[in-house]
């Protein structure tokens, strides 16, 4: 029993030597970012950011005030009646004279101020002034910015448009439009201009915009990469809203035999900023951006050629808008190919690093490359697809190959782009193309220079394709 | 602040330094990311990134009793484990047609045992139930007391006390089997 337990004890010694690793060090560096990164969001506002302070403030000041004395809620409880009473009723069915009305508009403009209505500024009065509205919001609106020289907006109230008779307003109004129909995902309008960004890089300026949760970055993050995700679904080789772009112009696909397929975590290194855009009609839209390094390629087959795939390579910064709608992001969509060059001011994310990967260890995949480009070929198009060469070949060829003509790696150049996260070997080829036709045997000579792409993951690297150029 | 897991000490509120958190994780991330690898967590270091986020919005009140911190962490993790088993199970996978399931081994070991190329120890290990693997890895891995061993697992010390000794029982017979073939 004592050896059995001795046995029993090498075993858990064994265990605990395999178990008890301690991660990589990238891992390590990336795991201790996160957690500080959480910790400042879940930090209070520091007291330096002085415009957290000061909404912090208003918004105490506001609470206090709309709570302050019993006479002023009681008042405004009557008030809030009256009005109700009266938009609903008789001043909507347009039974109440103007001066009348006149006063319950003062009415509800009072209650506004007084209250505060917390909801998002409606444009609608201004901007589409015959879409019917929504008689509160409407009212918030006129009033939550109150220094508008636009008429529509400061005295156009709903009780009023909606019993003048200029808009026949349906017992069912429709549906008040969603933040994301006033903003839509991907990138301000004319109408829209963006101002400057509220908060720059999160990382360091923990507060969320008004109506944001605390975790609103980690949400906007995980928001962006479920989209991501959810891209390298698409049958395209340059998806509408994904980041990914192959770089193939006038390839075709096979539909369905498109499979882009990520490369590293998404959003890797990811910045979130929130910026304010404000509408023709003074409405405030928060839009939230995430900025992160992304890696794809992507397998796909082209009409007469679906036995050899072809392959081709997207990276860089993928950039991410969206919109909160109270509880959730919406309209997630990405910019088409990399943002690197295009980042906002005080937007960093960090360039891919090159992996522990030595030139000769990337030119040996890729003279594997080539050897697979000696490869029997077919007429009338005796190219291979990921390699670089190409010759007019006899249509009544019965059979013809490929073959190289020394080593294409020798003299080659290999170097790492940090803004794609790819690796670029450059050099020159030559190749023979030995074929039987009908009018006998013949050899077609081809040389030129190339441009190989190869990428590095976890199971190593990768030759994308050898491209001519 | 909304809390999933039990508290550890509710009454210290120390703020977080940012060398600290890299301490804490150097000197704990090792053994939880045994705990993850040995219960067959499918990319346990990512879990592992998971849990320390996941710890941080708790760590204000665990700041000054290691144990306590150290029994949290690992709370976390099982829990965490827990979800990402949740969504293994509820989610469709992907099944090579020539493997055939070892039926003695628990279907989330079959990476592992490919991961850490099926030494012995993790062989005997996978043989072992969940329960009871988890047991071991927390007492003999992670090196967490009884009491806190039945606190990240929910059960109580005697029933820990039970498994751990079935463990160690199935272990160790396990061991005298293989040394008679």
């Amino acid at each position: 029993m004592t050896a059995r337990n001795a046995a029993v004890a090498i075993l858990l010694a064994d265990l605990r030597e395999e178990l008890l690793v301690a991660p990589a060090e990238h891992v390590v560096d990336e795991h201790v970012r996160l957690m500080r990164f959480e910790e400042q969001v879940l930090a209070p506002a520091s007291g330096t950011n002085a415009q957290v302070q000061s909404v912090r403030a208003q918004v105490q000041q506001r609470v206090r005030r709309a709570a302050a004395a019993r006479p002023r809620r009681v008042a405004a409880l009557i008030a809030a009646v009256c009005v109700i009473s009266g938009s609903l009723g008789l001043n909507a069915a347009g039974a109440l004279p103007g001066a009348v009305r006149h006063i319950t508009e003062h009415i509800t403009n009072s209650i506004v101020h007084t209250f505060g209505v917390p909801q998002a500024p409606h444009e609608r009065a201004a901007v589409q002034p015959t879409s019917g509205s929504a008689p509160a919001v409407d009212g918030a609106q006129g009033l939550s910015a109150p220094a508008t020289s636009s008429p529509a907006t400061t005295s156009a109230p709903v009780a009023t448009s909606t019993s003048s008779g200029s808009v026949p307003t349906p017992a069912t109004a429709p549906s008040q439009p969603t933040v994301s129909a006033q903003s839509p995902p991907g990138g301000s309008t004319a109408s829209d201009p963006p101002a400057p960004p509220v908060q720059q890089n999160m990382g360091r300026d923990p507060g969320a915009p008004a109506g944001f949760p605390a975790d609103w970055q980690a949400r906007a993050i995980a928001a962006a990469r479920a989209q991501m995700e959810s891209c390298t679904q698409a049958d395209a080789l340059s998806p509408a809203g994904c980041p990914q772009q192959a770089g193939t112009s006038g390839v075709n696909p096979t539909p369905g035999s498109v499979h882009w397929t990520l490369l590293n975590q998404p959003l890797a290194g990811a910045t979130v900023i929130a910026t304010m855009h404000e509408t023709v009609g003074h409405r405030a839209t928060t839009q939230v951006s995430v900025y992160g390094l992304f890696q794809m390629d992507v397998a796909y087959a082209v009409a007469g050629n679906d036995t050899h795939p072809y392959f081709a390579y997207s990276g860089g910064v993928a950039q991410a808008t969206m919109t909160w709608d109270g509880s959730s992001y919406e309209g997630v969509s990405f910019t088409s190919g990399s943002a690197t060059g295009q980042l906002p001011p005080g937007v960093n994310v960090p360039s891919f690093e090159r992996p522990a990967v030595a030139d000769s260890n990337v030119l040996a995949a890729l003279r594997t490359g080539f050897e697979a480009c000696a490869a029997p070929a077919s007429a009338p198009d005796p190219s291979i697809s990921n390699c670089p060469q190409g010759a007019a070949l006899d249509p009544t060829a019965t059979s013809a190959q490929w073959s190289l003509n020394g080593d294409p790696t020798q003299g080659a150049a290999v170097a790492f782009d940090s803004e794609h996260g790819n690796f670029t070997v450059t050099g020159t080829y030559a190749m023979t193309l030995s074929s039987v036709s009908a009018a006998g045997p013949s050899t077609v000579s081809v040389t030129g220079q190339y441009t190989a792409t190869l990428t590095f993951d976890s199971e190593g690297l990768h030759l994308i394709a050898i491209a001519s150029s | 602040m909304v809390r999933s897991y039990d508290s550890c000490a509710p009454d210290s509120h120390a703020p977080a330094a940012s060398d600290r958190l890299e301490r804490l994780y150097r000197d704990l991330a090792p053994a939880v990311l045994g705990y993850l690898r040995g219960s067959g967590a499918a990319e346990p270091e990512d879990l592992l990134g998971d849990v320390f986020v996941a710890v941080i919005r708790g760590l204000p009140d665990c700041a000054d009793d290691p144990a306590a911190l150290r029994r949290w962490v690992f709370a976390v993790a099982h829990h965490r484990l827990v979800d990402e088993r949740r969504k293994v199970t509820t989610r469709a996978r992907d099944v090579a047609l020539d493997t055939q399931p070892e039926p003695q081994v628990d279907g989330c070991y079959d990476e592992l045992l490919n991961r850490l190329s099926a030494t012995p120890a993790v062989r005997a290990l996978a043989t072992l139930s969940p329960d009871q693997r988890a047991v071991v890895l927390l007492r003999d891995v992670a090196d967490l007391s009884v009491a806190n061993t039945a606190h990240v697992l929910g059960k109580k010390a005697g029933a820990v006390k039970t498994t751990h000794r079935r463990a160690l029982a199935a272990l160790a017979l396990r061991v005298s089997g293989e040394s008679v073939r």
